[in-house]
């Protein structure tokens, strides 16, 4: 990403962001609300399109006039912090729906990639099940699921945990660790210290729209130079 | 995610209002039934011999209603798709357009077209092909803006983490619309749509005022004819009823059959709420009719 800058009407959400992620990286946003963390990540599958600067998925800039943006969007993963599973689809349906309808696999072929990835995430038993029968545990692994279902450069998390019971925290942040021990390339959102120290490669600071400390998860968040970091950890830490 | 919802009221309490209601019925039809005989005998005999008279009539209520209802959807489909769209001029090209429909009556909508057709007669129709045609196209394009408004409400209360979900994994705009946004607005506009079709059926009556020998018609022509004013109505009233309610029950039975937790209407029946300026909770709870049955049956 280079230079990149969205506003929302006279509201400057991004200004200006320079980041590079490279291929099995785990990436940790961090930053109090209204940074624009969720912004960066919506800009880079261009669910909102950037107004300045480029976003590049292996070299090719994609925030182009001539590129559709769900050719992009099908290379990217995304899990949302309200889930948002297809309400009308089972836990398979929901997994299966981009195989089926985007890229045309029979539903006996899809079906078996799906059920392969439910058991990955622990619900194999719940495949028939739909979302309102889920707790929000078992609803967000079957987002994740589904968001990995088509083999994605590059899978977006934004707040994964935040709208979770806290029962069911772990084992959410504990499907989203194997997916980066497997090698998976993520930018995550989160403020989930622990995880953050322990799994992401590298930690992002973000604030009022600007990275203001970039680096690995103990140098940021446990001897971060910027003030503004010291105080947003001091008050995470709490 | 979880909503609170009132506790289902007692099974004895439902089907106690049920009877209590059809007795009602039941009880106020035969008293009609019993002082109409006194004066001048119903002609039952009479009545069961040109009952499938009506039927043929009948048919053609079903049939003009079925394809102006059909051709409406699809016209409807459009308009209110049009109006979820971000370019205004559409927008408000569509909503005026549906204003205006929902704003004048029926009758009046029929009797223009009727008289446009009577200055302009497309191509060399008979007189009852272009009467059938006037009243289709009247109905299709009232129907058509009814129709606008609940596929609009349906389109429009698809939530909108769905849509970016649907957006995020890469469908395009009618990718979107096709696996994602129509099957769940469906659920929703089901009864509202099975309403229309009701309300559609008996305003198709008002065809009768152009002269297309539809059921209502018919049964003018077959009252005046006999004298049998009673009788006749008697039986229009059921061929209605018999249209409008197994259709009614059908719908409501797929519905059940086809529902999906956590989406579309409820089907249960739910205890009203209480008013909380009532403390023994008792004196405003439950229909009429069954509060007047609960009174009955209290045991004490």
């Amino acid at each position: 990403m280079e230079g990149l800058h969205k506003w929302f009407g006279s509201l400057h959400v991004l200004k200006g962001i320079d980041l590079n992620v490279e291929k099995g990286d785990v990436l940790v946003v961090v930053g109090p609300s209204g940074s624009g963390k969720s912004t960066l990540l919506r800009c880079i599958n261009l669910l909102v399109i950037p107004d300045k600067g480029s976003v590049y998925i292996e070299g090719v800039k994609v925030n182009a006039p001539k590129i559709r943006p769900e050719w992009v969007r099908q290379q990217i993963g995304m899990v949302f912090q309200q889930f948002n599973l297809f309400a009308h689809l089972t836990a398979l349906g929901n997994v299966t729906l981009a195989l089926r309808k985007i890229r045309g696999v029979k539903r006996g072929e899809a079906e078996k990639k799906g059920r392969a990835l439910l058991d990955r995430v622990g619900l194999g038993k719940k495949a028939d099940a739909y979302p309102a029968e889920l707790s929000g545990g078992q609803q967000q692994r079957v987002a994740i699921a589904r968001a990995v279902a088509m083999d994605p450069k590059v899978v977006l998390f934004d707040e994964p945990t935040s709208a979770l019971d806290p029962e069911y925290i772990k084992e959410v942040l504990d499907v989203i660790t194997q997916l980066a021990r497997d090698g998976m390339t993520m930018i995550v959102v989160s403020h989930e210290m622990s995880f953050a120290r322990n799994v992401a490669k590298r930690v992002v600071f973000m604030d009022d729209g600007l990275i203001l400390e970039e680096g690995a998860p103990d140098e940021v968040l446990v001897h971060p130079k910027h003030e503004r970091t010291k105080s947003f950890v001091a008050k995470i830490l709490e | 995610m979880q909503t609170e919802t009132p506790p289902l009221r007692p099974r004895v309490e439902q089907v106690g209002e049920k009877v209590a209601a059809i007795a009602i019925i039941v009880l106020l039809a035969v008293g009609i039934l019993f002082f109409l005989n006194r004066s001048s005998p119903l002609k039952f005999d009479w009545m069961a011999e040109h009952f499938g008279d009506l039927l043929e009539p009948a048919r053609l209520t079903l049939l003009i209603t079925g394809a102006s209802y059909l051709c409406g959807m699809a016209m409807g489909f459009t308009l209110g798709w049009l109006r979820t769209l971000k370019v205004r001029p559409v927008r408000v090209v569509a909503t005026g357009w549906v204003e205006a429909i929902r704003g004048t009556p029926m009758l009046v909508q029929l009797l223009f077209l009727f008289a446009l057709f009577s200055y302009y007669n497309p191509g060399n129709l008979s007189l009852r092909d272009s009467l059938l045609l006037t009243g289709f196209l009247a109905m299709m394009i009232n129907t058509g803006a009814y129709q606008a408004e609940i596929f609009r409400a349906g389109l429009q209360s698809v939530a909108h983490g769905q849509v970016e979900a649907a957006k995020a994994i890469g469908l395009s705009y009618w990718g979107r619309m096709r696996s994602v946004i129509m099957p769940q607005a469906f659920r929703v506009i089901i009864p509202p749509l099975t309403n229309e079709f009701i309300l559609m059926l008996k305003a198709s009556s008002l065809l009768a005022v152009i002269g297309i020998i539809e059921l209502t018609y018919e049964a003018k022509v077959f009252s005046f004819t006999t004298g049998n004013f009673v009788e006749v109505y008697a039986m229009v009233t059921i061929i209605y009823l018999l249209m409008t309610v197994p259709l009614a029950k059908i719908i409501a039975w797929l519905e059940r059959r086809y529902r999906i937790p956590g989406l579309g209407m409820q089907q249960e029946v739910r205890a009203r709420p209480r008013r909380p300026s009532d403390p023994t909770g008792q004196t405003f709870v439950g229909t009429p009719v069954s509060r007047f049955w609960n009174r009955l049956t209290r045991r004490e």
